[in-house]
């Protein structure tokens, strides 16, 4: 009977990992796509160079980052949230200049970047090896 | 800075559970795959402590992944004694029938000088005297001395004993243990009466009391090397 309990345990406990790995990947994923599509909505009025709409899209990608930021820091390394915010700060920049080549050069690495985090936690072989 | 120390309170905290929801084996004589569990643990702990960048479910997730196996593997074991001997091995006799098997001290990479010392620790100094060495799954030498050569019992010269049991903890540091006192069917007035004849006023002065199968008190009082016992 003891041993039931515990193998019961362990298998519930098994199913939570299991459970939370697969809700932390979906999520991770649906985040990445919402900022990827205001960061397109960027490059794309970069390149016909309506930098007041490039701003207020980049306003918008940075509000849903200062909400996705809190749950992507207890997911992944540090070092990439920080990659990502300079990032934002650099493409702010260049927006505010109306550097187009930059700006472009800039939301191109945020994309990305911003991509790369579901891919590397995602549940694949190459990842495991 | 504060973040370190949080962060190391925390995966301490982990860590103690874990060790203890594996049981108290992992804590005393260790198997193999119990000391590579056990290592593992404090190098997965260790990182994130130090590590501000590494978010602290990457030191929670494995070991608590490692709990799972551990716990599984022990399952195992306790349900097949094919996967016992598989995962811990099996005791290999060293010294059979007062004879040293060379081929099991070979195989299992077992010098005559580690016999030899593993002997003295047990307080054999003369290999002539012992009648079975067992090398344990946990490393430790397990020694059965020859008839002739054990410490001699009250059956062998036929002597009558009293039944002995386990000492029961009446007051550890001013605290009476209220539960060893019902499982001895005494109450704390017995105690204090007891004390009292030790000259010792109150509980609250005793630093350790206990009680044997025998009826006799051991009592120390507290910030005092003066030891009491009544009978």
């Amino acid at each position: 009977m003891h041993t039931l309990k515990i193998a019961a345990s362990i298998a519930v406990l098994l199913v939570l990992i299991i459970t939370a790995g697969i809700y932390t990947n979906h999520a991770l994923l649906s985040s990445s796509k919402k900022l990827e599509a205001h960061i397109i909505k960027i490059e794309e009025a970069s390149k016909s160079e309506k930098w007041a709409s490039a701003k207020e899209q980049l306003d918008m990608a940075n509000a849903l980052w200062d909400n996705t930021e809190g749950a992507w820091s207890v997911l992944i390394d540090h070092i990439e949230i920080d990659n990502i915010k300079e990032l934002f700060v650099r493409t702010e920049k260049y927006i505010e200049t109306q550097n187009q080549s930059m700006t472009l050069a800039e939301t191109a690495a945020l994309k990305q970047c911003i991509s790369n985090i579901p891919k590397k936690e995602n549940f694949n072989i190459k990842n495991i090896f | 800075m504060l973040i370190i120390f949080v962060r190391t309170l925390i995966l301490y905290g982990i860590v103690i559970v874990i060790m203890r929801l594996m049981g108290k084996r992992q804590i005393g004589q260790l198997q193999p795959f119990e000391l590579v569990v056990a290592i593992m643990i404090s190098d997965l702990a260790a990182v994130p402590m130090q590590n501000t960048g590494i978010p602290l479910i990457n030191g929670i997730i494995p070991i608590v992944t490692l709990l799972i196996a551990q716990v599984t593997m022990s399952l195992i074991a306790i349900k097949s004694t094919k996967a016992r001997s598989i995962i811990c091995g099996s005791p290999s006799i060293l010294i059979r029938n007062g004879e040293i098997d060379q081929h099991m001290l070979t195989k299992e990479m077992y010098t005559i000088n580690d016999l030899l010392e593993q002997l003295r620790s047990k307080n054999i100094p003369n290999i002539a005297d012992v009648e079975f060495a067992i090398l344990e799954t946990n490393g430790q030498l397990s020694v059965i001395p020859k008839s002739q050569k054990r410490p001699v019992t009250p059956e062998d010269l036929s002597i009558a004993t009293k039944y002995e049991g386990i000492p029961l903890d009446l007051i550890i540091d001013g605290e009476i243990n209220k539960k060893n006192l019902c499982k001895a069917r005494l109450d704390e007035s017995w105690l204090i009466r007891e004390l009292n004849k030790l000259s010792v006023k109150s509980p609250r002065e005793v630093f350790f009391a206990s009680l044997d199968s025998s009826g006799n008190i051991f009592c120390q009082r507290k910030n005092d090397n003066h030891k009491e016992e009544a009978t």
